[in-house]
């Protein structure tokens, strides 16, 4: 077996079934059950970083860092959304322009190289969030800037900012509630946007926002219960500022122990941080979630790895639905299986059709009493000639 | 009327109101008074708070490390000092070290016209009428490396005209420290103007004016050629040795202003981080916080705090920064013998946690209270909480309208002026009144009758007795200028022209009441009820307003006046009302409230005579500066004095006095009795 991460994983995946497709025997049929456990081929991370200001300087360390660690295991910055409220590197009250650091011995450099940010400043809003996600997005979009997830992406959606029992505050202007983001990803579900979704929130109350999810194979993670704040880690005196938050600290110092081909799974993820040094007690919430975590490896989400296993036997295979991976009543309705007509995506912006359907109106109106009383006036005229 | 007010139930309110209208009067004041005093104790304030979270104090470590250059640029000051006596500040000198350090630096020359002479120059020269000041105010610029200059914090300091005593060149060593350590670092975000002030609040008045283009008759200044973007915050700096043993911090500006308590907070909370004290007015803070010492002593605290307040003048530069709503406070490094003492290097610790702090603000302070008062440097008593005693103290006057609303247009059940009011008694003979409301009265088989005019009271007469009290008053704040002018062609001091012209007018008008009587302007009770009703309500109007605007002073006029007034009726007691009249009269207030913060800061007693000699001078120079400051820096307090509350006040001067007009008798059953 071969780790491997690759930049394109279509390329990988006509790899993977030609060889699958060369392979024959019913033992060799095992294996490859095996072989695609996970059920995702893709990886994407949607980093969200929602505050502004330079006191708020911890949450764009925080989304740096967690970005800085998926695109170390593997996803590549196509396959990343990232969104930050603010630039911290570039703010005049930064003493070390240019660089934002996750830690006050200021050895990891979070905003060094090659770091690609996709919707930076007054980008990050609600709706931008929500059209990313949902793929609803003008025409005009680059490709660098979109959700370009199918049904067997697994996606990381990370978020930080300051938030409420039910909401989380986006700049200082707007904020998204529970209800929304639960429909967010019930509509990417509909249009078979993702395969498994793993949603991690760092921020007060944090997991007020994942109770209202209703969706099938999305995990939720918060850093702090409801009616509980979470902590920023440490100061750095050099910088002046809370340069962590205390979830993120740990998530990332497990992180870093992490390598591609790393076993472990979410059930250890699940554990980095506990009440005694994380001080607010974080939330899991699995039971939208069909697989059992301890057998889901970390690097199914953090990673983009993917099995590249050689054989010379031809394997048929079957089609492998999620109506098989979402069983019973977390499933709401078996809309896959009967899925045969091409989809189309319906236009998101309906200013043509709007545009169209005013050119085509009759461009003259005349009323009714109008029309009557000037035939009656001609009429009146014609007649009058005639006399 | 409103479909929702219940005009029952309000006249039942009213009659309750008059019913057991003084019990009510009594225990509002007295609850009033006792809850106010009762905020000062630390169970009913609060502990002060960081409302803004961008301030993010003390997170960043000092690296002030620049400590020689203040002790040797304030040394060389002093030394100039030495050399030039009484000269001009070393203009050139200073602007060298600005530019030594490599700042944009300007100077401002401006030209202070006082309408009155100042004391030095009077003493020379006598009769000299209209002085002017001249001074130069140097200002330098560190402009911010990774921004426009679109904000700016002030770090200024006075340079202080004194002959003997210091003049504040230490303050001015440090800002030179600070301002080389500044200049190194990258992470500005704001633009810091270092400003040397000429002379104290003149210098201030006449750059701020400049800067925000604001012009004034008195004050002409040549036009700043450096500028910054609008100032955010300013820290005024007074430094009295190179070794201190506490922080002063004051907060008073102008006209009642305070700058915001995050504001407060922070220069607290980073003192205490270096660990030097923090006093406010030279009071420290108890420790332990409870019992009954510790309520002493934040007690009069609070009570400095508000005598200070209440004059309106600002203890220190920064109170001018406050009209152009920039957050600004004084700290008055102070040596106090026989306490540990703290050098340059912490001070500038202190200022650089502050600046950094300040630095770091996205947006104006905007997020704590801009109205509280202080027991303690970290317990405060906010707008919320002070007020609703207020509100009770007032309340005895609300109570007093409705009780004289309510009986306005009935008779007289006991007649105000017992001795001077002619009591008409009269036999009547079987027949009633004439349908005017007599009050009958059977006693041994005769009724005797007082007649009076039970009309509803004559609206009109209010006109010419509040229109001469307020021309009262208008006479009383126009007339200080007004007899300065005279007492220059009599040859009089301008000083003591002054003083006759701001309380002349108080004396003179004490015989109004002479004059209306003499008038005959119709007063019969029911006018008299009118006349209080009103005069209550103005009050209540004039109280309210001025502690919108300055809650000390309306406080203080409140805790005097509403008793006094609420109870003045005319008639009895004549000599006592008067006495108690003339107590509370704008110049008794400023005696009794000069007296008490002579009281409260005064450390040594040296007899009756000595003291109130002592009472009287600052008494004199109190009134002197409030009115010569009324013209150089705009306070309104003279102002407010002379044209709202001594009109009020004679108004009910007035009522004590007033002879009721003998009433109108039926002459026909007059004669039938003789």
């Amino acid at each position: 077996m071969a780790a491997h991460s690759g930049r394109n994983w279509a390329g990988l995946m006509f790899l993977c079934l030609l060889f699958v497709s060369v392979a024959a025997s019913s033992n060799v049929e095992d294996q490859v059950g095996g072989f695609f456990k996970s059920g995702h081929t893709n990886n994407w991370a949607v980093l969200v970083c929602t505050s502004r200001f330079w006191f708020n300087y911890r949450h764009i360390a925080n989304t740096l860092s967690v970005y800085r660690s998926v695109k170390r295991l593997g996803i590549p910055d196509s396959q990343i959304i990232l969104m930050l409220a603010d630039d911290m590197a570039c703010n005049p009250r930064n003493p070390r322009p240019a660089t934002v650091f996750n830690n006050a011995n200021q050895h990891i450099n979070v905003y060094g190289d090659n770091v690609e940010v996709d919707y930076r400043g007054y980008e990050v809003t609600v709706e931008n969030f929500i059209r990313v996600l949902t793929g609803r997005l003008p025409p005009s979009t680059p490709r660098s800037k979109r959700l370009l997830t199918d049904d067997r992406s697994n996606v990381l959606v990370y978020m930080t900012g300051h938030g409420g029992e039910g909401f989380l505050k986006f700049q200082d202007a707007e904020e998204i509630s529970n209800v929304e983001l639960a429909d967010a990803f019930q509509q990417m579900w509909q249009k078979n946007r993702y395969h498994e979704i793993l949603f991690m929130i760092d921020t007060c109350q944090a997991v007020s926002m994942y109770h209202k999810f209703y969706s099938p194979n999305v995990i939720g993670i918060g850093s702090a219960q409801v009616g509980e704040d979470s902590l920023s880690h440490h100061v750095d005196p050099s910088i002046g500022v809370y340069i962590i938050d205390r979830y993120t600290y740990y998530l990332l110092e497990f992180l870093e122990t992490v390598t591609p081909d790393s076993k472990k799974t979410l059930a250890d993820l699940f554990r980095v941080c506990p009440k005694r040094v994380c001080v607010s007690t974080p939330g899991v919430r699995t039971d939208l979630f069909t697989r059992d975590p301890n057998t889901v490896l970390i690097t199914d989400f953090f990673g983009s790895v993917r099995n590249v296993e050689i054989t010379t036997e031809t394997i048929t295979l079957k089609r492998n639905d999620t109506a098989q991976l979402c069983s019973g009543s977390s499933c709401p309705g078996s809309r896959r299986g009967k899925r045969r007509k091409k989809l189309a995506y319906a236009n998101q912006f309906p200013v043509e059709a709007a545009y169209e359907e005013e050119v085509t109106k009759p461009q003259w109106h005349f009323p009714m009493y109008f029309v009557a009383a000037l035939s009656v006036f001609f009429i009146t005229v014609v007649s009058a000639f005639r006399i | 009327m409103g479909l929702l007010s219940d005009p029952k139930s309000r006249e039942r309110f009213s009659r309750i109101a008059a019913k057991y209208n003084s019990p009510l009067c009594v225990l509002a004041y007295v609850v009033g008074v006792v809850w106010f005093l009762a905020l000062a104790y630390k169970p009913f304030n609060h502990r002060t708070y960081f409302s803004e979270n961008a301030l993010l104090p003390g997170l960043v470590e000092g690296k002030f490390r620049t400590e020689n250059v203040a002790t040797r640029i304030s040394q060389a000051m002093k030394d100039i000092k030495d050399v030039s006596k009484d000269g001009p500040m070393p203009v050139a000198w200073i602007v060298n070290q600005f530019r030594g350090l490599g700042l944009d630096t300007y100077t401002q020359e401006y030209i202070q016209t006082i309408p009155v002479p100042s004391a030095r120059q009077s003493e020379e020269q006598g009769k000299e009428m209209f002085v002017q000041l001249n001074g130069t105010n140097v200002y330098a610029i560190l402009r911010a490396p990774r921004t426009a200059s679109t904000e700016a914090i002030v770090l200024s300091a006075p340079y202080k005209h004194y002959l003997n005593m210091d003049h504040n060149n230490h303050a001015f060593g440090l800002m030179i420290a600070l301002a080389s350590h500044f200049r190194k670092s990258s992470y500005w975000s704001k633009d810091i103007i270092f400003l040397l002030v000429d002379y104290d609040e003149i210098g201030m008045e006449a750059w701020l004016q400049e800067y925000h283009y604001t012009k004034s008759p008195l004050l002409k200044s040549s036009p700043l050629h450096g500028r910054s973007g609008s100032i955010q915050a300013a820290i005024n700096l007074e430094l009295h040795s190179d070794q201190v043993s506490h922080f002063n911090v004051k907060l008073e500006g102008l006209n009642g202003l305070l700058p915001n308590l995050d504001l407060v907070n922070l220069v607290v909370q980073l003192c205490g981080r270096e660990r030097i004290t923090v006093k406010l007015h030279q009071q420290r803070d108890t420790f332990p916080s409870e019992g009954w010492p510790a309520f002493q002593q934040n007690l009069k605290t609070m009570s400095l705090m508000m005598l200070h307040q209440a004059t309106g003048m600002p203890n220190g530069l920064h109170g001018l920064f406050l009209r152009y709503h920039i957050e600004a406070v004084t700290l008055e490094g102070v040596l106090e013998p026989g306490r540990s003492t703290t050098g340059f290097y912490r001070m500038g610790r202190v200022l650089e946690g502050v600046f950094r702090s300040l630095n770091n603000l996205l947006e104006r302070f905007h997020q704590s209270f801009f109205f509280y008062l202080l027991p303690a440097s970290d317990r405060y008593v906010s707008i919320g909480m002070y007020m609703p005693p207020f509100g009770l103290i007032l309340l005895v006057t609300a109570l007093k309208i409705s009780f004289w609303a309510v009986y306005i247009g009935t008779p007289d059940p006991d007649p105000w002026d017992g001795e001077e009011n002619v009591v008409i008694e009269h036999i009547h003979s079987k027949k009633t009144g004439d349908g005017q409301g007599d009050n009958t009265d059977s006693k041994r088989g005769v009724t005797k009758i007082r007649t009076q005019n039970y009309s509803d009271g004559d609206v009109w007469s209010l006109v010419p007795v509040v229109s001469c009290c307020q021309v009262a008053g208008f006479i009383a704040s126009i007339s200080p200028m007004v007899m300065t002018g005279l007492g220059h062609l009599f040859g009089t001091r301008p000083y003591q022209a002054l003083i006759t012209g701001a309380t002349g007018m108080f004396f003179a008008s004490l015989f109004m009441p002479k004059c209306i009587t003499r008038n005959r302007l119709a007063c019969t009770v029911n006018t008299l009820r009118l006349w209080k009703c009103a005069a209550l309500v103005l009050q209540a109007i004039i109280l309210a307003a001025t502690a919108a605007a300055n809650f000390s002073l309306g406080m203080l006029l409140a805790v005097t006046m509403v008793p006094v007034c609420a109870m003045v009726r005319p008639g009895k007691l004549r000599f006592l009302q008067a006495v108690l009249m003339l107590l509370v009269s704008p110049l008794g207030l400023l005696v009794i409230y000069t007296g008490l913060y002579l009281l409260l800061t005064e450390t040594e007693y040296h007899g009756v005579v000595p003291s109130a000699m002592h009472l009287c001078t600052v008494v004199y120079y109190n009134i002197l500066s409030g009115v010569i400051h009324g013209y150089v820096l705009g306070t309104w307090q003279y102002t407010l004095l002379a044209l709202a509350v001594f009109p009020n006040w004679l108004f009910f001067w007035c009522i004590v006095f007033k002879k009721r007009d003998v009433p109108v008798v039926e002459n026909k059953e007059e004669k039938k009795t003789s």
